[in-house]
């Protein structure tokens, strides 16, 4: 182990002092609340990209990363929850569905996008370092595994698949490209899954 | 050092080589003294941290207002760091070929804040 040169100048900077717990918590919570705003879309004038970048950098710098990581995951897999079972208030018209599903996928990455560029110190060090998951890699598993997959969003989504499929020759309507783009970036497994699924019991 | 004619004269430079997709306009930049330093946004996104903060999808108060304050930069550093964004735009397209100048006395707070940037 050789450690770099960056390394002995940050701690030589900060004399191996350690964040106190209020302030990691302070700085955690400062994200995470960020992150409840950016879903919500509400008060986003009032959030300070700056104030919230450096929260997370000096929580990483302090070696809080972990802390702020799962802090983090928490928040992102609360909210994405919540879509979730909004979901399931959807009346039952499949194309209703389909495209409720989609701006909701739309909207959960562009926050993933918003929250990735605030703890963006997080991914470039805490993450390379502890081969976690990316930002960006996290949001889509938490979409895949608790709303596509999830018990109650998969056998709708597969029937609505099979009924708004456009017949063989026919191009896709902006909903079902949207669908499929979505699924495609979930991974091949979910996609492949979802279109034999539907295309099974005609 | 901190003159503000310097800082403001320095800011409009360059105006001329605005090119292709890259956003055209300002950003006030504030040093933790309130010393402000106005400099062209292409020359702001040399540092990633800057670039996602202008150009982030979340409609941050940075992205409406066009200033970015830095409670923890303090003016001689922040102006140091506006003169690299410059150098730096010109030597990538090659019209600058000297080395950019860096007093050793500075070196560790420009590194710290070089590491919060990205750049």
């Amino acid at each position: 182990m050789t450690p770099s040169r960056h390394y002995r100048i940050q701690s030589y900077c900060f004399n191996g002092v350690p964040m106190d717990a209020a302030t990691a918590a302070g700085n955690c919570k400062a994200v995470t609340d960020a992150i409840r705003d950016i879903y919500a879309q509400e008060d986003m004038g009032s959030l300070v990209f700056e104030e919230l970048y450096r929260c997370a950098y000096n929580l990483v710098l302090h070696g809080q990363g972990e802390l702020l990581y799962t802090e983090m995951e928490k928040a992102m897999a609360a909210e994405v929850e919540g879509i979730r079972g909004s979901l399931s208030a959807v009346a039952d018209d499949s194309g209703e569905f389909l495209q409720e599903l989609l701006s909701k996928w739309h909207l959960h990455t562009k926050a993933v996008a918003a929250i990735r560029d605030i703890v963006k110190y997080m991914d470039r060090m805490f993450v390379v370092a502890n081969g976690k998951a990316s930002v960006h890699d996290l949001g889509v598993k938490i979409w895949r595994d608790s709303v596509v997959c999830s018990g109650d969003v998969m056998p709708r989504l597969v029937e609505a698949v099979r009924r708004e499929r456009p017949a063989a020759e026919e191009p896709a309507g902006d909903v079902m490209a949207g669908v499929d783009k979505m699924l495609a970036e979930l991974g091949d497994e979910v996609h492949r899954g979802v279109m034999d699924a539907s295309s099974a019991d005609e | 050092m901190l003159g503000k004619g310097e800082a403001a004269g320095q800011a409009h430079l360059h105006k001329d080589d605005d090119g292709g997709e890259q956003p055209s306009g300002v950003v006030k930049l504030i040093s933790a003294e309130g010393f402000e330093f106005v400099v062209d946004k292409k020359a702001a996104m040399v540092s990633n941290t800057l670039r996602n903060m202008l150009t982030s999808p979340g409609g941050f108060s940075e992205t409406r207002e066009g200033e970015v304050r830095f409670p923890e930069i303090s003016t001689p550093i922040l102006e140091k760091i506006c003169q690299y964004f410059y150098w730096s735009l010109h030597y990538s397209s090659g019209k600058e070929t000297s080395e950019f100048q860096i007093e050793p006395e500075i070196t560790l707070e420009l590194m710290m804040a070089a590491n919060y940037l990205d750049t």
